[in-house]
């Protein structure tokens, strides 16, 4: 198994969110997590990434973060949030940034821009984050993160500022690609994932 | 025409008194204007003559204990009080602020203090409590400003910059990597003021220590050599003071495993 996830708990301000979650994923798989709203989806994918405190074990390849480094962890297992932030400068300044993490450095790397231009977006490559439409930062964001070649993407809502049309693109080049997805839509889960889980608020889980 | 003690004109308490007026005169504009600040300006004001006519007593036995333990314990209790002012002041902390801007203060203040009365000055022994006292009260009260923008722009650029900072991270970038131009821009901000001083100073501005070396009668090339002097010792100290005051704030709202801690923001 490539990912392995045991007994995963994520506690807020003494409020838990969910415990003891078990699942694992094989290796060029993706999966869809589906959970009722305010069940903290987005907790989980921030857990994987390492993100967040939490109890239990997550292994990516027999191995945890502290013993692979968290910026190393983080590095394959990338986590993309629903809405980007408005970074300074450009999509370009921020993939320049990116490639000069020393987590980075010397790895494999497919410029995000060939990417954005797949999915329309590389007329914004030059222009500042914060005059990006929702779509369009997205778009760019996922693209600098695709471009990393992790060996997971952790994706939350990854489309849900997309049209049909646009979001199509993004699933076609997605497919193939070692994920975990969060999304509130049926069809798109099936769409897209080898499988889909249905998560419960103690312990898991109905595939 | 030589400059020498003799020609310092004495200020009588009716002077002081004199000048009192003139806040008195800020206190009626505020009263006429409905500022409601009448009765801060009159505290605040009150307290200043008061502070200082006891350190003006206090001074002359602190000058005669040429004692280092006394110095010492005395430049505890000055940083000490700027460490707690600089967290009241800012308008977020975190658990341990006023232990590690006590640390930062002492450290910055102490170097540069040590530099300018040792190695610039030549006073023998380095904390003889004439020059050391006021030396150090010139930086402190300068680095506080400088750590308290640095403290409260470290923690706002943090929390505000949230997503940002996590963005990076979740791309692999260390915590330093991550936060690195948060610390920046605090420490652009806290620099601003010096830096601004240091442009308009002898040409805009009369700095406050020269002003009262000329009216107490020294000569004009040796107050301007001592404002050099003191203007750089306060640019190094507050440039040390508020790089370190924002690297130890983003190390303290960071855990071991690079996450960023944002409810350790009080």
């Amino acid at each position: 198994m490539m990912l392995n996830v045991e007994n995963l708990s994520r506690t807020i301000a003494e409020r838990t969110l969910f415990s003891g979650l078990s699942f694992s994923l094989a290796e060029g798989e993706s999966l869809a997590l589906a959970a009722p709203s305010g069940f903290g989806k987005t907790q989980v994918l921030r857990c994987l990434a390492h993100l967040v405190p939490f109890d239990g074990i997550i292994t990516l390849d027999g191995k945890s973060a502290l013993e692979t480094g968290v910026a190393a962890w983080r590095r394959n297992a990338v986590y993309c949030a629903q809405t980007p932030p408005i970074y300074p400068g450009s999509p370009a300044d921020f993939e320049v940034l990116v490639a000069s993490f020393a987590s980075q450095v010397g790895r494999p790397h497919t410029p995000a821009r060939e990417i954005a231009a797949s999915w329309k977006v590389e007329h914004v490559w030059e222009k500042p984050w914060a005059t990006l439409s929702g779509g369009e930062a997205q778009r760019a964001a996922l693209a600098v993160a695709l471009s990393t070649n992790p060996r997971l993407l952790l994706l939350d809502e990854p489309t849900s500022a997309l049209d049909a049309v646009t979001r199509d693109l993004v699933e076609d080049r997605l497919s193939g690609v070692a994920a975990i997805w969060v999304t509130h839509d049926r069809v798109q889960a099936q769409r897209v994932a080898d499988r889909v889980i249905d998560l419960e608020p103690y312990g898991v889980v109905r595939e | 025409m030589g400059w020498s003690v003799n020609e310092i004109i004495q200020i009588t308490p009716w002077g002081v008194a004199g000048a009192a007026s003139l806040v008195i005169a800020n206190a009626l504009v505020s009263f006429w204007l409905k500022l409601g600040l009448e009765k801060k300006i009159l505290v605040a004001a009150a307290r200043a003559v008061i502070q200082l006519i006891l350190l003006g007593y206090i001074l002359v036995p602190i000058f005669h204990f040429k004692h280092w333990g006394f110095v010492l314990g005395i430049a505890l209790v000055m940083v000490s009080v700027a460490a707690r002012e600089s967290i009241r002041r800012s308008k977020r902390a975190y658990k341990y602020a006023s232990w590690d801007m006590f640390l930062t203060l002492a450290l910055a203040t102490a170097v540069t203090s040590w530099f300018g009365s040792a190695i610039l000055v030549g006073v023998d022994p380095w904390w003889t409590p004439r020059y050391f006292i006021p030396l150090l009260g010139m930086l402190l009260g300068n680095v506080l400003n400088g750590i308290t923008i640095g403290l409260d722009a470290t923690l706002k650029e943090l929390d505000e910059g949230r997503t940002r900072i996590e963005g990076r991270l979740a791309l692999g970038a260390t915590w330093w990597e991550a936060s690195q131009p948060a610390v920046a821009e605090a420490v652009r901000m806290a620099m601003m003021p010096t830096l601004n001083m240091m442009t308009v100073v002898g040409i805009v501005s009369i700095p406050g220590m020269m002003t009262g070396q000329l009216l107490g009668g020294t000569s004009p090339e040796i107050a301007a050599r001592y404002q050099i002097l003191i203007l750089f010792m306060i640019a190094a100290t507050v440039a040390v003071g508020t790089v370190s005051a924002a690297i130890i704030t983003v190390r303290r709202l960071f855990d071991d495993e690079h996450r960023l801690r944002i409810e350790r923001i009080t």
